[in-house]
């Protein structure tokens, strides 16, 4: 089928292309041809073989996430429901404009990514820079620093933080032995949104195992030169540690602001799939599932789903424009 | 498609005769006899629910294809929310199961969006079912769901708790709103659990009730909403006036219990002493909470213009348009509904049965929760006013909507008008009301 489709999209330029091309020009192609057709021969026996291997992510990677985007982007432009759907035109896109929820849910995403991601790869780096120092152990505490990163997203570790953030759990409990009477921290919406930050910051294993992996890699002659040179403990890490870490914290801020703005789970389970309290939890990605799930709205859920995407490819490129003026590749002088 | 069909019978000539309704059912139900007829005798059958509910229901399909040689059934239990999604997924994906559970909040949607099948054209015997049971799963005068059984609003309270606070139950024929209010303060004031946990009042259905006394509804006959900002206005009023008396527990709490689920609710753990239900949910409630409940009428039924309680098809009994075997899914409808062996394991769990001859056979041999809801039914039924409408397509959200505005209310981020406004507004919008 892909391949049917590969020779159709190839022959059309060519056809076109073939009649005003001039005919001096003839006389050329025969070599080259004949030339193209042993390296074919060969090429095509290698492409079959790198296709071959790619397989199980390429027929993944059609089924799974091409098939379905196409879908979707199609799907956006209709009033899809139930398996009946007809052309709308832009009228799902319009209708973003004029929905309160959708603006609550835009603005839940972002002040949940801008603020836990900056705390989260704060307290990687923090743990990555004591866990460097070679502590006696430090591959037990490494596992266990790591641990929240696998469970985080998990079931049934938001099922336990509802518990232990709630009006009687573990955090009011502790705070009553200081005489501090607390909230329901996942059921007040001054509070909710909060404690799944708090919730996402917890989880900062995984750029920590990667910043662990940066500062492996910076040569200890420099920390020596800046010793020497009487750099204290703050001046190393500002002049050398940080510089030469950008491109290790460059690539942790890409990936958390995408991972952030695609969270769904936590907010799912401490909210029961609602976004509540009060819609103080309501998730971009939330807000999308109650419409194309609970509403019945697949047309505009799929809308959602490339809103989604281009705020998330947006910031991307945001954040590939800016890495000239403050990421430090060491080769680049 | 049609190469799997063995009869050679195409689906659109079937569908002629499916034209011809009553008449050619008989016809269709005796091809099916044979092992083939007009489908492939193979059923997938979902429904939600419970285990105690995912046990018998098991029970009653082996009962049906041991009688029924030739078909078989594929069951797929799930829970209620997840059952949704489920479906959602299948119809949209064109696999629809069969033989499905319907609820009315979605019964609407899925018929206007052509994913039901009219139950005229099935042979399924309709002759013991009551016609106002029957119009609730009726539009456009055809039948997209037939209901299992029946079921009422009901104030489930923990006599215990009321004993221990030093009260007395209050007459429930006579009282009123302002009575339920002082009575739950007291129970809030002089006992240790909370009078009212406060998780219905952000139920349409009970606000619907609370509106028909007052001569009004939720929705009128031709999908608008059928209530005044005064009606609603005055219920959230009372909301804030038990939250600040302390009949129902501080708002944080309010959110938890709702969020903590039924069997984690305060009515069931004994920290709360009333709640509302439906009564085919005392039996599970009762027991979680390890002792008896009595139930109580909804107040204000005799202070309003009229009583607002009424009795709500439990569930639903449909099938999906694109079934690949119409016989043997009216078979096992009609089975579900009508035969002693299915009624034995069901009892009163899916509501007291529709079909009122079972009702009165299986009466007798009703555990005793279920009797209680049975007995509350019966007493109830001669005063009931007329029922409300089959609620309008886009409906099923409506929960959603008044659960995200009483939200906003016990925070007090809303006033009592702010919030009403923005309910009105926002379940217009999505049943695309005037």
């Amino acid at each position: 089928m892909s391949d049917n489709d590969v020779a159709v999209v190839r022959s059309k330029p060519r056809s076109s292309g073939a009649p005003p091309g001039p005919p001096a020009g003839a006389p050329a192609p025969r070599p080259e041809r004949a030339r193209r057709g042993i390296g074919n021969t060969i090429r095509s026996r290698e492409r079959w073989a790198a296709l071959s291997f790619m397989s199980p992510w390429l027929i993944g990677l059609l089924a799974i996430t091409v098939g379905p985007m196409v879908a979707s982007f199609y799907l956006s432009f209709t009033d899809y429901s139930l398996g009946y759907g007809e052309w709308v035109g832009m009228e799902n896109y319009q209708r973003m404009f004029d929905d309160p929820r959708l603006a609550q849910s835009v603005k839940v995403t972002a002040i949940y990514t801008f603020v836990s991601v900056p705390l989260q790869l704060g307290a990687a780096l923090l743990l990555a820079i004591v866990l460097d120092r070679g502590l006696r152990g430090m591959s037990f505490y490494r596992s266990i620093f790591y641990l929240p990163s696998l469970l985080g997203a998990s079931v049934a570790i938001a099922i336990m933080w509802r518990q232990v953030f709630g009006t009687e759990g573990l955090v009011n409990q502790l705070l009553a032995l200081f005489g501090i009477q607390g909230e329901g921290w996942v059921s007040h919406p001054d509070y909710a949104l909060g404690t799944l930050i708090l919730l996402h910051v917890w989880t900062f294993g995984s750029p920590m195992i990667i910043f662990l992996a940066g500062l492996r890699q910076i040569p200890t002659m420099y920390y020596e030169a800046a010793k020497v040179d009487g750099a204290g403990v703050m001046r190393r890490f500002v002049s050398v540690t940080l510089p030469l870490l950008t491109p290790i914290i460059f690539f942790n801020l890409v990936l958390q602001i995408i991972n952030s703005f695609q969270s769904f789970t936590q907010a799912f389970i401490v909210s029961s799939g609602k976004g509540g309290p009060a819609d103080s939890t309501l998730f971009l990605t939330l807000y999308l599932y109650d419409q194309g799930f609970t509403q019945f709205n697949m047309g505009y859920a799929s809308a959602i789903a490339w809103l989604l995407l281009a705020i998330i490819a947006i910031f991307t490129a945001l954040n590939f424009l800016m890495s000239k003026f403050w990421v430090f590749y060491g080769d680049n002088d | 498609m049609n190469a799997t069909n063995p009869s050679g019978v195409s689906r659109r000539t079937l569908a002629k005769a499916g034209i011809f309704g009553a008449a050619a059912a008989p016809l269709l139900a005796a091809c099916g006899e044979d092992g083939g007829g007009d489908g492939d005798g193979e059923l997938d059958f979902w429904w939600w629910g419970s285990d105690p509910r995912h046990e018998y229901t098991q029970k009653i399909v082996d009962a049906f294809t041991a009688k029924n040689d030739g078909i078989t059934i594929k069951p797929s239990p799930n829970e209620f929310d997840a059952y949704w999604d489920a479906l959602n997924v299948s119809v949209s994906g064109n696999n629809a199961p069969d033989v499905l559970q319907q609820d009315d909040r979605y019964l609407r949607d899925y018929a206007d969006k052509n994913a039901l099948l009219p139950l005229e054209e099935l042979d399924i015997d309709l002759s013991n079912i009551e016609e106002n049971t029957l119009k609730t799963g009726q539009f456009d005068g055809k039948t997209y769901g037939i209901a299992t059984g029946v079921n009422s609003f009901a104030l489930l309270v923990n006599p215990a708790l009321v004993e221990a606070a030093g009260l007395t139950m209050p007459d429930d024929t006579t009282w009123s709103w302002a009575d339920f209010a002082q009575f739950t303060t007291d129970l809030s004031a002089q006992g240790d659990a909370v009078g009212n946990s406060a998780i219905s009042f952000s139920n349409e259905s009970l606000f619907n009730v609370f509106a028909r006394q007052k001569g009004e509804s939720l929705y009128t006959d031709d999908g608008q909403l059928g209530f005044t900002e005064a009606t609603m206005n005055e219920w959230w009023q009372m909301v804030v006036d038990m939250r600040d008396a302390g009949a129902i527990p501080e708002a944080s709490k309010i959110v938890e219990a709702f969020a903590a689920g039924q069997d984690q609710a305060p009515l069931a753990t004994a920290t709360g002493v009333t709640e509302f239900y439906w009564t085919n949910q005392i039996g599970a409630i009762q027991s979680v909470l390890g002792s008896d409940l009595l139930l109580l009428r909804v107040p204000g039924e005799s202070t309003g213009v009229q009583p607002g309680l009424y009795l709500k098809s439990a569930m639903f009994w449909s099938v999906s348009r694109t079934t690949s075997d119409k016989a043997a899914a009216g078979k096992l409808v009609d089975f579900l509904l009508n035969s002693d062996e299915s009624l034995d394991l069901m009892l009163g769990d899916r509501g007291l049965p529709s079909n009122t001859a079972q009702r009165e056979r299986i009466l007798p041999s009703l555990p005793a929760d279920q009797k209680l809801g049975a007995d509350f039914i019966a007493a109830i039924t001669p005063e009931l006013a007329e029922g409300p409408p089959v609620p309008p397509v886009g409906s099923g959200v409506a929960a959603d909507i008044m659960l995200g505005v009483f939200e906003t209310l016990i925070f007090d981020d809303t006033t009592v008008e702010e919030t009403t406004a923005a309910f009105m507004e926002q379940l217009s919008a999505a049943i695309g009301a005037a």
